[in-house]
């Protein structure tokens, strides 16, 4: 799973054992953020080593002029 | 954008974890709330589409009605009424305008945008979706629901609202304008016109205040209004790095003020700027954090407030727009002196601190705080590396 996949997916998942387990919130809460952030920095390490051009957006840039665009692109 | 969220997020994941066991109920429903907008964020960052930006909008926009009514009083939940209806006006102008997008280029990604600019259809797409950005980055004079929002709600969600849900709708605009959407130019003069008056209306307000909170939030009205301003007169010349760097900046700064504001009131028992007078409480680290932070949002030297201003206002000078830049100096003037009225009841000693004055005990929130400040200071220092970030992320 990409980088971008995991700072979508992760707070989400991380939220939704939060709010079904209200005595652990903080402790999940805490380490979804602490590990969002390291997969962050990952990601602007990565970047900055490979630079190029809107690479922060290129991550799930998909065919433009289909049908199906406005909602087919993987978030 | 997602390093800052990330940034800003472990700061307030630290003062939230760090608060008493009265609230735990208030602290249980505050992370997943909190989660949602880190997730719709990072969404929103990486989205190269206008209907996942739409989409990232909605979840955002949700999660933050619930971070603003998690105070539980009746104003937080009045603010976010308010919110809610002023955040369903925006995505209903932002779904319109990608609707019509579609309609006039087939496409809704972002580089659809440049093409958008050359037909009426799409120009109104354009204006339509600027202006639902409008009202979710409360941009002057579309503005009206954000002071009571973020003044009202818990210290950890107003820093959240203020330095990064804020700063999505911003963001977008920059993305847009970089991709020629402002490049007409009744949409670059309306940004950096709405600009103008919401620095110095917001600065008018925030010297009017009698709360810190609500200072600070109005502070945040004025500071939008410099960011929008930049965006009006950069369009896609190399002046978006000024926005994109006081975004930053501001994010930071304006985080840390919110969490040593809540530390504050949380010592003091209320937010007066007339009770800031010390009787029983000397200043602490809270006070230093506020003070650090205001200093970057003014824009003195050394920190990413004054790169960001630096950017700008040499831009500007080259361009001979002089006007703009008596704007931004009198919007800069203002901010100094609505900040300095809380910085020199905090820090000044004398007969405002009794002999006998207590020093407040450290707390996370503390540590968050002055992290959060100590972070726009250096990103001022080290000013390289955000833009070559931001190089690698837009050239």
């Amino acid at each position: 799973m990409s980088e971008p996949m995991l700072l979508v997916t992760l707070p989400f998942l991380a939220g939704l054992l939060a709010a079904a387990c209200p005595r652990g919130a903080a402790p999940v809460g805490v380490t979804a953020t602490i590990v969002n952030a390291g997969i962050a920095a990952f990601l602007v390490r990565r970047l900055l080593d490979e630079g190029g051009p809107r690479s922060l957006s290129a991550a799930g840039r998909h065919r433009s002029g289909s049908p199906s665009s406005s909602t087919g692109r993987p978030l | 954008m997602i390093a800052m969220t990330a940034m800003v997020g472990l700061g307030v994941a630290l003062y939230a974890s760090g608060r008493g066991r009265d609230r735990a109920r208030g602290r249980a429903d505050f992370w997943p709330l909190w989660l949602m907008t880190l997730g719709a964020l990072n969404a929103l960052f990486l989205s190269n589409d206008l209907f996942n930006v739409y989409v990232a909008f909605e979840i955002l926009g949700l999660a933050a009605v619930g971070l603003t009514a998690l105070a539980r009083s009746l104003a937080a939940i009045r603010a976010a009424f308010d919110y809610l209806v002023a955040g369903l006006t925006g995505s209903l102008l932002l779904l319109l305008g990608v609707a019509l997008a579609y309609a006039a280029a087939g496409r809704v990604d972002l580089d659809a945008v440049a093409e958008l600019a050359q037909t009426a259809q799409g120009r109104v797409a354009l204006r339509l979706i600027l202006s639902g950005l409008a009202v979710k980055a409360a941009l002057f004079p579309l503005h009206f629901w954000m002071p009571a929002a973020h003044s009202s709600a818990a210290p950890a969600a107003s820093a959240l609202l203020s330095a990064l849900v804020v700063k999505a709708a911003l963001y977008v605009a920059l993305r847009m304008s970089l991709e020629g959407g402002v490049a007409v130019d009744p949409l670059r003069a309306a940004l950096a016109v709405a600009g103008s008056g919401a620095m110095l209306w917001g600065a008018w307000n925030a010297l009017r205040a009698e709360r810190l909170k609500l200072l600070v939030a109005h502070s945040t009205v004025a500071q939008v209004g410099l960011i929008a301003l930049a965006l009006g007169v950069a369009g896609t010349g190399p002046l978006w790095q000024a926005a994109a760097l006081l975004m930053l900046s501001h994010a930071l700064a304006k985080a840390a003020m919110f969490l040593a504001v809540g530390r504050i009131a949380e010592e003091l028992g209320h937010d007066r700027i007339s009770g800031l007078n010390r009787e029983e409480l000397r200043p602490g680290a809270a006070e230093f954090a506020f003070a650090i932070a205001a200093i970057s949002l003014v824009g003195l030297p050394p920190t990413a407030g004054f790169i960001g201003k630096w950017v700008l206002l040499e831009g500007l000078i080259e361009d001979g727009a002089w006007h703009w830049v008596g704007l931004v100096l009198a919007g800069t003037a203002l901010s100094a002196a609505y900040l300095a009225r809380v910085v020199a009841r905090c820090l000044r000693g004398g007969p405002h601190v009794a002999p006998g004055a207590r020093r407040p005990a450290w707390r996370a929130g503390d540590v968050a705080a002055l992290g959060l400040a100590t972070a726009a200071l250096l990103l001022g220092l080290a000013s390289a590396l955000p833009f070559a970030l931001l190089e690698v992320g837009i050239a």
